[in-house]
């Protein structure tokens, strides 16, 4: 008979961050490369790869706070300590609900934002 | 420093008495109190009774402090002494003041209600009571910390 299991493995919950002007639902951070370059050998197998010009993306949904107004494309919003450049921003509402802001950053790894 | 502690459905019966009671006018030789009362009962009545709270679930995890609250307005007048026009005419009046939204947004006595949307009207006869149940859902929130 197997032992019953009386240990727990604690978890990362929730998000990262809060935000001033919103009430944080959610985020999504991507991080990439847009260099990527593979060098193959003589039998075409990729013998070196080259990853630079890193970009973290992050995507920030949260609910107006009253009296706030959210950010413009092209401010600089920190979250978790990265401050990244807004470049898409969607203020969206229904008429029995509260609104919501969506905001699109990028933070570019030869661009110092602070 | 002292604490201040609210309760949602406390605010929300005591908003809606505040309201009814300024348009008391509306409802002559009629009780108008809140679900919860030690007060004795005579009909014809409208018991304001804030049924249940729930965090709103569009804030998911951190509500902070804002609500979806569940109104029944009952309304009992007795066959005996209300003819069937008059209960009728109460029931009404009573919407009509719940649809008067700015009215009852400035009679809330303790943070905001954003909200105020009915939901149905049950109505019922039973031991020569008229009664009608008037279904509100309301969202609101408690003041800001001070």
């Amino acid at each position: 008979m197997a032992t019953p299991q009386t240990y727990g493995t604690a978890l990362t919950w929730a998000l990262y961050d809060t935000n001033s002007f919103v009430i944080l639902q959610s985020d999504d951070i991507a991080v990439s490369d847009a260099i990527m370059v593979e060098v193959m050998n003589e039998s075409g197998v990729v013998s070196t790869l080259r990853m630079d010009d890193q970009r973290s993306e992050i995507t920030l949904t949260g609910v107006l706070k009253q009296g706030s107004t959210p950010p413009i494309p092209t401010s600089i919003l920190t979250y978790a300590g990265v401050s990244y450049i807004l470049q898409n921003v969607t203020d969206s509402g229904t008429n029995n609900g509260f609104r919501r802001v969506t905001m699109k950053g990028k933070k570019y790894q030869g661009i110092t934002t602070g | 420093m002292t604490t201040t502690y609210y309760g949602i459905r406390t605010i929300t019966e005591q908003s809606l008495l505040a309201w009814f009671t300024t348009n008391a006018t509306l409802f002559p030789n009629v009780q108008i109190v809140c679900g919860q009362t030690d007060q004795i009962r005579s009909l014809p009545i409208i018991i304001l009774h804030a049924e249940s709270a729930t965090a709103h679930p569009d804030l998911g995890g951190t509500p902070v402090g804002n609500f979806l609250v569940d109104v029944k307005i009952y309304v009992y007048s007795s066959a005996d002494d209300s003819t069937r026009e008059q209960h009728q005419a109460r029931v009404e009046a009573s919407q009509a003041i719940m649809q008067n939204f700015a009215g009852l947004q400035s009679s809330w006595t303790q943070g905001g209600l954003y909200f105020a949307q009915i939901v149905n009207d049950n109505e019922s006869v039973a031991d020569r009571r008229y009664g009608n149940v008037l279904h509100y859902s309301l969202v609101a929130v408690y003041p800001p910390a001070s």
